[in-house]
């Protein structure tokens, strides 16, 4: 807290972001763009063309759950400082109905990735004990309707506690915060549990054989990471064209504190899957790491911890950097393209034991989803005034930082 | 960035000058006084407070602190020292063979690396700041203690006595600000 003698005593409503319609519409070409780009690749290799599918909707899928689960934890934790930036993450996550509809979509791709979803007879890289223990949970219907069923909970509760927060916004209603704290400690309980269920189902089982009990928290931090990397570089632009107010200037040095922070837990979580899989040296587990060290694959290993944890653990370690917004901007995109090139990394090598780079099913499939993830997030700013200036914490937050 | 002058400024000890003693109750009207003191243009104020105020600093115009080098270098040194301990002891002294791996395998070292960084470098700033700061002095010779108050719930502005800073003009200036009680300190 700052004892400047300009305190704010009044919340200014800046009202909703004014983005120009060119922009949004902007957005919806790139995606068609990118749909069409898309096609193309599916046309010409459907295997290619579906985990390109798989990679840049996942990478958006992580980005819009970021955004709830920033907000539910700064609810559940009773956080003063971060009100005024709400909008921002309440907005990201406004993609996940539109997200319900391209995982059902997936499920036209499902039996070109996941070899054993045409049935286990087929299948014959299982030794018999992993086969017995894993036939009932990688079962189609079981399969892909859990996979949907938790997407349905996560936007009926993100759903819920938005809208309670653009509630407040045109009545003091005070007890809806307490009411969205609830709400946000029934998400995250849920959130821990079903999220790690599904980055096994998503992305660890494109390999049946293989196991790693790391998995859900080292999908988890790089959801977590490439979050606050957009919620970072949208506050910056938002303050650069007024639509926040300019004192959030300590609100985002504390953004760059977190994505210091989270370069650190990434990194650690990522050494320590792979310390114990090379230290153990078992057969059935170190495929995974072999397969992505070899035939040029590592070349894109060595770009994840330059991306994740060198270059932001490095760039923002003085106190002065993490007030450099062209610095955080920098940053926050290496770490966003580090995320993208993770699940890449994840996905890919699985059925293609040759590097391949990004084509054009990757770009296309890159352009369609993080346009339609751009318009729906700034379509919801312009919806919606951009600071929450009902919230009873919204003064205290103002009032943050030096 | 750090000046070295700067640095050598930090580690030497204080000059006994008299100091005024300007005691708030809260930390609101101690971040106003020092801005209307800085304002007045009095030389080398300072300002004791039980906890950190956040932009205080930047007021007062205190240069950011060297300790973060030392522990840079104490921690960049621990790291290495480990790394090359680790590779002596099982590769070179004492050569064993571990599931057939390499003698020098770098991951199987990574924890003891990052330990042995955290270790020296924590360990090190502590001592630095304890000899640094004269926190480690005999009791007998810290002339006019200040009162344990100051590190509990009041707040107190230093200004030293010195030709730019007249004595008569300092003790207005801080009964015009609304110190609680204002004290001069002589050596």
């Amino acid at each position: 807290m700052s004892f400047h003698n300009d305190k704010i005593t009044q919340v200014i409503d800046p009202g909703p972001w004014k983005i120009p319609s060119k922009v949004t519409n902007l957005f919806i070409a790139i995606a068609l763009f990118g749909a069409i780009l898309w096609v193309i690749g599916l046309l010409t290799n459907p295997l290619r063309a579906w985990s390109a599918y798989l990679i840049n909707f996942l990478f958006v899928y992580f980005l819009a759950l970021s955004g709830i689960l920033f907000t539910a934890i700064q609810y559940m934790t009773n956080a003063k400082w971060s009100p005024v930036l709400r909008r921002i993450p309440e907005g990201m996550s406004s993609f996940l109905p539109i997200a319900f509809l391209f995982l059902a979509i997936f499920w036209l791709g499902i039996p070109k990735l996941y070899d054993w979803f045409d049935g286990w007879e087929n299948f014959h890289g299982l030794t018999s004990d992993i086969k017995r223990s894993k036939v009932t949970w990688l079962s189609q219907p079981f399969f892909s309707v859990r996979l949907l069923f938790f997407l349905a909970i996560w936007i009926l509760l993100a759903k819920w506690i938005v809208a309670n927060s653009i509630k407040q916004d045109n009545a003091a209603l005070p007890h809806l915060t307490k009411f969205n704290t609830k709400l946000s400690i029934v998400f995250t309980i849920f959130f821990a549990i079903s999220f790690s269920i599904t980055s096994y189902d998503l992305l660890m089982s494109l390999e049946p054989n293989w196991f790693s009990t790391m998995f859900g928290v080292y999908v988890f931090s790089g959801l977590f990471q490439s979050g606050i990397a957009a919620i970072t570089i949208i506050a910056i632009f938002a303050r650069r064209q007024d639509a926040l107010p300019l004192t959030i200037k300590g609100h985002i040095r504390d953004l760059g504190g977190f994505l210091f922070a989270l370069s650190a837990f990434m990194s650690y979580i990522g050494f320590c899957q792979f310390m114990l899989i090379w230290y153990a040296n078992l057969p059935e587990e170190t495929f995974y790491y072999i397969k992505r060290t070899q035939e040029g694959w590592w070349f894109i290993t060595l770009l994840l911890p330059l991306l994740k944890f060198v270059i932001p653990f490095v760039l923002l370690m003085p106190s002065q950097a993490k007030k450099n917004e062209k610095l955080l901007l920098f940053v926050s995109v290496c770490i966003i393209l580090g995320e993208w090139i993770d699940i890449y990394w994840m996905v890919l090598p699985t059925h293609f034991s040759k590097i391949t780079l990004p084509g054009i099913a990757d770009i296309g499939g890159l352009l369609f989803f993080v346009g339609l993830f751009c318009y729906t997030a700034f379509s919801f700013y312009k919806k919606h005034s951009m600071v929450p200036t009902g919230d009873p914490k919204i003064l205290t937050s103002l009032n943050w930082g030096a | 960035m750090l000046k070295l002058s700067d640095i050598i400024k930090q580690i030497k000890p204080p000059e006994n000058v008299p100091l005024m003693v300007g005691v708030f109750l809260t930390p609101e009207e101690l971040y106003h006084a020092a801005e209307k003191a800085m304002d007045k243009g009095y030389k080398g104020v300072d300002a004791i407070t039980p906890f950190p105020i956040h932009g205080l600093d930047e007021v007062l115009k205190i240069p950011s602190s060297w300790l973060p080098y030392a522990t840079l270098i104490a921690g960049v040194s621990g790291s290495a020292f480990m790394l090359w301990f680790q590779w002596w002891t099982s590769s070179v002294n004492y050569p064993l063979n571990v599931g057939g791996k390499p003698l020098f395998s770098w991951p199987a070292f990574a924890p003891i690396v990052f330990e042995g960084g955290e270790l020296l470098g924590g360990v090190t700033t502590f001592i630095v700041l304890l000899i640094t700061a004269y926190l480690c002095r005999p009791r007998a010779l810290i002339k006019n203690p200040l009162e344990a108050k100051f590190t509990d719930d009041t707040f107190a502005l230093l200004i030293p006595i010195s030709k730019e800073n007249n004595q008569q003009d300092v003790e207005t200036f801080l009964k015009g600000v609304g110190a609680d009680e204002i004290r001069l300190l002589t050596v």
